[in-house]
């Protein structure tokens, strides 16, 4: 099974998944799929403020063609990664097989 | 501790692959897709709530006002999602409603033979295969 997409997974500050979609859509990504997320990191910051801290996150899901992966990796860490108020990670996976993306996508 | 000297699992036992599908379908659409895997062998499924990013103007001439998606995820053999691939592709095509996007991660590692048996569904007992038998299947 060979397939020309992969799917990027941004995963940014509450919030700020706006950031991400804008980034990706200006180098060619159609669309994506948020879902919600609890970061498990910076017990310091739980100690500091005496209560518990929800470092409430949002995971970005987008599927795109691998020729133009690199492109969008490089602008959503430019609009919304380390250096931004999202302080997004981003990274991509390779997909072994994908169905239902509209017709003219699959071209 | 045994004397008995230790055989990796691998070794001698036809290890079949396994991929992590993803599927994402209109709010309420996740159930039927999780039981499309279950009927696939999927050991388990996990449905969680997302939203779509398409352009606010596609919403605004559609009936529905909040882009709500089931995100499903479960765990296949890769010979199942040949299967499942199929039977989603079917059930997307049903109406407009049911339309969305499925697709595989191959799963590198796991951590143990018998979490790999659970994803795998690997419910019966497999004999080792014999060194005869393992040296013919690999052309020896």
């Amino acid at each position: 099974m060979e397939n020309n997409y992969e799917a990027i997974l941004c995963i940014v500050n509450k919030g700020y998944s706006d950031l991400v979609m804008e980034a990706a859509k200006a180098s060619g990504a159609r669309g994506g799929t948020v879902i919600s997320g609890r970061g498990t990191g910076n017990p310091d910051a739980e100690q500091f403020f005496g209560i518990p801290v929800t470092p409430e996150k949002e995971i970005v899901l987008i599927i795109v063609p691998k020729d133009i992966r690199d492109t969008v990796l490089s602008a959503v860490n430019k609009g919304a990664g380390m250096d931004t108020k999202g302080m997004g990670i981003a990274f991509s996976l390779p997909l072994s097989d994908i169905v239902g993306l509209p017709v003219n996508q699959e071209q | 501790m045994s004397d008995k000297e230790f055989t990796p699992y691998e070794s001698n036992h036809r290890l079949r692959s396994l991929v992590l599908t993803v599927t994402i379908v209109n709010h309420g659409q996740g159930d039927a897709v999780s039981s499309l895997l279950k009927e696939n062998e999927a050991y388990f499924t996990f449905i969680h709530q997302g939203r779509g990013t398409a352009p606010s103007e596609f919403y605004a001439f559609s009936s529905s006002a909040i882009p709500r998606k089931d995100v499903v995820f479960g765990i296949l053999r890769t010979d199942k999602w040949a299967v499942y691939r199929s039977h989603i592709k079917e059930r997307f095509g049903v109406s407009e409603m049911a339309r969305g996007v499925a697709f595989a991660i191959p799963i590198d590692a796991v951590a143990g033979v018998s979490i790999y048996k659970m994803l795998s569904n690997t419910r019966t007992f497999e004999a080792p295969i014999s060194k005869s038998k393992k040296e013919k299947h690999h052309g020896k």
